[in-house]
């Protein structure tokens, strides 16, 4: 008996003392092995008779499963330390950089291209496009600019041959577009687009840049319902504070014809050097569809009516980002494009 | 346009109205005014006269004066050589400024002077209106002129300058009378035009007209004799000079005023140094020197006035140089005519000569004006140039009075603007015009002065009502339409899901000119037969791109040159050829796609980048990115490595190009060692996309094993792939290359390729199983390329 008590008290104190696995693990297969102390006393059962032998048998099992609870304790604790000393062991310098995921931003010009085509999409505006390398036909004749009219020059326009050009305005979109929906009573279009006139290239002139039209055909179609498009569009550019100004102007294309001046988005209106301390800027030039350009169309302006109106994209991107030369869009050099880091969405 | 304050003060009365109220009304009106200013610069200075003038005790050049200014004398040293004793002159005191110049005492070489005498440079008068005796030295004044009084005001030059630009239908109001006529309806005030005399004319002339060109419409020509030239009064002067024309005499002088006032440009010759029969003329090719003694080259479609057959003016443009008014002209015929604005405008700029008559007759001249202009030519020149004897007016063509009526319905303005209108504010504002207009039965009709020649329609009447009552009384209304779709386009919206996956290739996005140098018009997959502009601004914007690979390689070694990095970029755009129009992507990259960085492996720029994004785009497009398939390019490459480059296609329809830029190309070019890839989008959305539905999900594990075959270089390894999902058929899902390995050990010109072989989780595969598919496709790979196991 008192041999069964000093194989616990042996075993429990070398089981606690223990202080690395393999020590664990060396007084386990020394006390509870096959071979092991344990089961050595139960080599002793043979000697004893049988009423022994049960008390003797019971006594033994006892102290091995107490033996096993000491071990798995102690096993616990020490897995415990170990993976403490490990994960310190893993400390990192969490002060280094970040792994370096780059994602750049489009093009600014495709950038506000994009802004304004969502703005109208969501309008119900469909955008479409059309061929930069056009006929006169649909750039002049079809926007109410007849022959020998001065902007037919060759001074201004690329002609490629007698009927051929490269499209000076976007309205050569409208103008497709007007003919291939004559029979619509509605008409929402919205037409970005290339376009190129013969500019000298400088800080303010392009040869060629990005031109977005808009137009709206219906019937009863205003110039109040198009004051309220205007108003839309620059409160979604340049901010919901925005005020529009509408001025008389002359296009072709329109009759009544506008500019369109938005109250300045950087003094708020109180004059400051981007409006030339005017309080206004120029962004958009507008009007009501010219009715001789819907009936070439194959409209009857006596039903309906409709309003266009269009600005510059780079016009639009110079006053947003605070830009002073227009030949930075073109020139691509990579310290500017990767200015345009943030993505910004609408105002 | 320039518009005198003054001038057009004695047109109607803007006494209280200020010079920012003016601009602001002719602003709103559609006249845009994009600045003004006073003529000079300079206001504060007076006449004075010098009492006495010495020579500076201590100079070669000063003077030292005493000059009475009225309110006190004042010791003035000045510089100028022409200063006398008893002249009049003009004097900046102190404490005014002159141009930049700010006056105080100042000692000049020990001798104190407390103030300036003026030349007129210093007093911002254009030297084009000086004479040479004028801008040599300080100016000189009459005599008469009074002593204190401002000498601005004295010399007419107390006026101030608005700058306003016309939109192209209000060229009416380049001619005064037009102009004060606006600003009358703006003001509602009333307008007092120049009037003219009746004048007594002789019974006959012999003055005969005639034209054998379709281009001249109309020709008033007068004789009127026995004028005596001399200079113009101030008055007049005044005028031309704040019209920027210089005054020449009072003959001349008159020519101009009355073009400034009617929009009517008119000619005057010395009627003896040409003869009564006057023809015009076109058809002609001939070297002619013109007014302003310059030699033009007239060709066949210049209109040319004649004299005897003698050429004396281009019609509408400028007279001659024979036949020109000077000191001893005593008779004039006067020309008033009508030309062709094209045919005016085509000299004009075949010529470089776009005069102030060419000007008006291009833009458009008020029909009538040419009746009022010989009327008002004729007065002035009996008032200013003492006329004794006039002549009947002779006229080319009968001279006839247009009558245009335009309506307009109340209900039109009202819906076209959005609006509601008193019918009173719509006859006020038509009134104000001078339309004449008459109400009946809900219709506005009106009877348009002849100077409107832009008013034709009824959207023109709406036009000008809601001009003058102003736009901000437009209150802003949604529209109320039958619904639309407001949507992008399936292109426009792949096109923009393209963008966004090239910026997940930390590429940035470029937008280069479509005009290129023709040179450039060249590359792997140019569109044949590029168009061209006929009248090119340069050679290097003469040819629109028929491909992207010049421009973003131009882009590359412009960006390389600067150093800038990560120089890898995209663009999408559109290229031509005759008649023919692609929408092409293209991709250039010349560093590391993805850079070593800290605890990042690096990317680098080569084909098999190219070849991976563009594996990318396809599957983007719902395509198979194993349809794709590539092709080497022909040896005798010049723009691209002839082996390490490849045609892209999908099934038989060619995609584009992508590989190495060729090494001698890019050295051509400046670029650094270039990958690049160009595509055409338009095939590619046009191949047809597999479905996107969803597979049923199961549970069973996913099974690869890898297999690495010894084969010949030139085994095909797409065939190679397919061999071995058709031979693991219907198992084997997919197969993917995830090593090569060289070595000559393997054999002469043989290569291992190790396979990722991957079964579709269909069910429980047994070892077994697994075995017997692998060893299919090992004899079949033997059987039919040759290639073992490695």
């Amino acid at each position: 008996m008192s041999q069964i008590n000093q194989v616990l008290q042996e075993g429990q104190q070398a089981i606690s003392q223990a202080e690395t696995l393999e020590a664990l693990d060396e007084v386990k297969n020394k006390y509870l092995s096959k071979k092991g102390i344990v089961s050595s006393l139960m080599g002793q059962l043979k000697d004893l008779d049988n009423e022994q032998k049960k008390v003797f048998g019971q006594q033994v099992n006892q102290i091995k499963q107490a033996l096993l609870q000491a071990y798995n304790e102690q096993l616990r604790l020490l897995e415990e330390k170990a993976l403490a000393v490990r994960l310190q062991q893993e400390k990192i310098n969490i002060e280094l950089p970040g792994v370096s995921f780059k994602k750049h931003q489009l093009h600014p010009l495709t950038i506000v291209q994009q802004e304004i085509e969502d703005l109208f999409t969501s309008l119900g505006y469909e955008v479409i496009e059309g061929p930069e390398v056009e006929l006169d036909y649909y750039n002049f004749e079809r926007a109410n600019i007849p022959a020998n009219h001065p902007a037919r020059d060759m001074q201004d326009t690329f002609y490629i041959n007698e009927t051929t050009l490269l499209r000076t305005h976007t309205t050569a979109i409208q103008t497709r577009a007007l003919e291939a929906n004559a029979h619509k009573e509605t008409l929402k279009v919205i037409c970005p687009g290339k376009v190129y006139r013969k500019d000298d290239d400088d800080a303010t002139h392009s040869h060629q840049f990005v031109q977005i039209e808009g137009l709206v055909v219906g019937k009863g179609v205003s110039m109040a319902n198009l004051k309220h498009t205007l108003l839309t569009l620059a409160q979604a550019m340049f901010g919901q504070d925005r005020k529009i100004r509408l001025r008389p102007s002359y296009f072709q294309f329109t009759e009544p014809s506008v500019e369109v001046d938005v109250s300045c988005h950087v003094c708020n209106g109180g004059g400051c050097s981007m409006c030339k301390q005017t309080g206004w800027i120029e962004i958009l030039g507008a009007g009501m569809v010219h009715p001789d350009v819907l009936s070439m169309a194959g409209f009857d302006p006596e039903k309906v009516s409709g309003f266009a109106f269009g600005c510059g994209v780079e016009r639009i991107a110079m006053l947003k980002y605070h830009m002073d030369d227009i030949r930075h869009f073109y020139q691509n050099d990579l310290k500017f494009l990767k200015q345009f880091t943030n993505f910004e969405g609408g105002k | 346009m320039n518009l005198s304050r003054k001038w057009l003060s004695t047109y109607v009365n803007i006494d209280d109205v200020s010079d920012q109220h003016l601009a602001d009304l002719l602003t709103s009106a559609g006249l845009e005014v994009e600045g003004f200013a006073p003529l000079v610069e300079t206001n504060d200075v007076i006449i004075g006269y010098v009492l006495e003038c010495h020579d500076h005790p201590d100079s070669d050049h000063l003077h030292v004066t005493k000059v009475d200014v009225g309110s006190e004398v004042l010791d003035i040293v000045c510089g100028a050589a022409n200063v006398a004793k008893d002249q009049k002159v003009i004097v900046a005191k102190v404490g005014t400024t002159v141009g930049d110049l700010h006056i105080q005492p100042i000692k000049l070489r020990g001798v104190l002077s407390s103030g300036m005498i003026c030349s007129y440079k210093e007093l911002g008068v254009s030297e084009k209106f000086n004479s040479e005796e004028q801008s040599e030295g300080i100016a000189v004044l009459e005599a008469d002129a009074p002593i204190g009084e401002n000498a601005i005001a004295y010399l007419g030059l107390d006026d101030v300058i608005f700058d306003v630009s016309l939109t192209p239908n209000r060229s009416d109001v380049l001619a005064m009378n037009a102009l004060a006529k606006e600003v009358g309806a703006l003001l509602k005030r009333d307008v007092v035009l120049p009037q003219n005399k009746e004048v007594t004319t002789t019974k006959n002339t012999p003055l005969t007209l005639a034209s054998t060109t379709k281009n001249c419409t109309q020709f008033l020509g007068r004789i009127i004799e026995r004028v005596t030239i001399k200079e113009s009064p101030s008055w007049l002067k005044e005028i031309l000079v704040a019209n920027n024309i210089r005054p020449i005499n009072n003959v001349v002088d008159i020519s101009n005023v009355v073009m400034l006032e009617t929009g009517q440009p008119c000619h005057f010759y010395d009627r003896k140094l040409i003869s009564d029969e006057i023809t015009v003329k076109d058809n002609m090719q001939l070297d002619y020197v013109a007014l302003d003694e310059e030699t033009y080259r007239i060709e066949k479609e210049d209109v040319l006035i004649t004299s005897n057959d003698e050429v004396i003016g281009i019609a509408g443009i400028m007279g001659g140089d024979s036949s020109k008014i000077s000191d001893s002209t005593t008779s004039l015929i006067l020309e008033m005519a009508s030309f062709d604005r094209v045919a005016i405008r085509q000299s004009s700029r075949r010529l470089n000569l776009l005069t102030e008559a060419a000007t008006r007759f291009i833009k458009g001249i008020d029909p009538q004006a040419i009746i009022t202009a010989m009327d008002r030519a004729t007065t002035l020149l009996v008032e200013l140039a003492d006329a004794q004897i006039i002549h009947p007016v002779v006229s080319l063509a009968p001279i006839s009075v247009e009558q245009r009526k335009v309506s307009v319905s109340k209900q039109h303005i009202v819906t076209l603007l959005g609006i509601e209108l008193e019918d009173n504010t719509i006859m006020d504002v038509l009134k104000a015009l001078s339309f004449k207009p008459q109400y009946n039965e809900g219709v506005f009709e009106c009877t348009i002065p002849s100077y409107r020649q832009d008013i034709t329609i009824a959207a023109d009447l709406i036009e000008e009502i809601i001009r003058l009552i102003g736009y901000d009384v437009i209150t802003s209304k949604p529209l109320h339409l039958t619904e639309t779709s407001g949507r992008l386009s399936i292109k426009q919206q792949y096109l923009r899901q393209f963008k966004q996956v090239a910026l997940g290739f930390n590429l940035h996005e470029v937008i280069t000119y479509t005009l290129i140098n023709p040179t450039m018009a060249l590359g792997p997959m140019a569109l044949a037969n590029p168009v061209s502009i006929l009248s090119p601004l340069s050679e290097d914007r003469k040819t629109v791109r028929n491909q992207l690979f010049a421009s973003v390689l131009s882009t590359i070694a412009y960006n390389h040159r600067y150093k800038n990095s990560p120089n890898n970029v995209f663009e999408i755009s559109e290229v031509y050829g005759e008649n023919k129009q692609e929408t092409r992507l293209v991709i250039a990259l010349t560093e590391d796609v993805v850079a070593l960085e800290f605890k990042q492996e690096k990317i680098s720029a080569s084909f098999y980048a190219l070849k991976g994004m563009l594996e990318t785009f396809i599957g983007q497009c719902g395509i198979d990115s194993s349809k794709l398939v590539v092709k080497a390019v022909a040896e005798d490459q010049i723009y691209l490595h002839p082996y390490q480059s490849a045609i892209a296609m999908l099934d038989n329809v060619i995609l584009g190009y992508l590989g190495k830029v060729h090494p001698t190309y890019a050295q051509q070019v400046e670029a650094p060692t270039t990958w690049i890839m160009e595509i055409n989008v338009d095939a590619l959305l046009a191949f047809p996309k597999m479905p996107n539905y969803v597979q049923s999900l199961n549970k069973f594990p996913t099974v690869e094993k890898d297999l690495a075959f010894v084969m010949d270089k030139d085994t095909s390894l797409s065939d190679f792939k397919t061999l071995i999902k058709e031979a693991g058929a219907p198992f084997v899902e997919d197969v993917f290359i995830f090593d090569v390995f060289e070595s000559e050990k393997l054999g002469e010109n043989k290569h291992s390729i190790a396979f990722n072989v991957r079964f579709v989780a269909n069910q429980m595969y047994r070892d077994e199983q697994i075995n017997d598919i692998l060893t299919n496709i090992i004899e079949k790979a033997k059987t039919n390329t040759g290639a073992t196991l490695r």
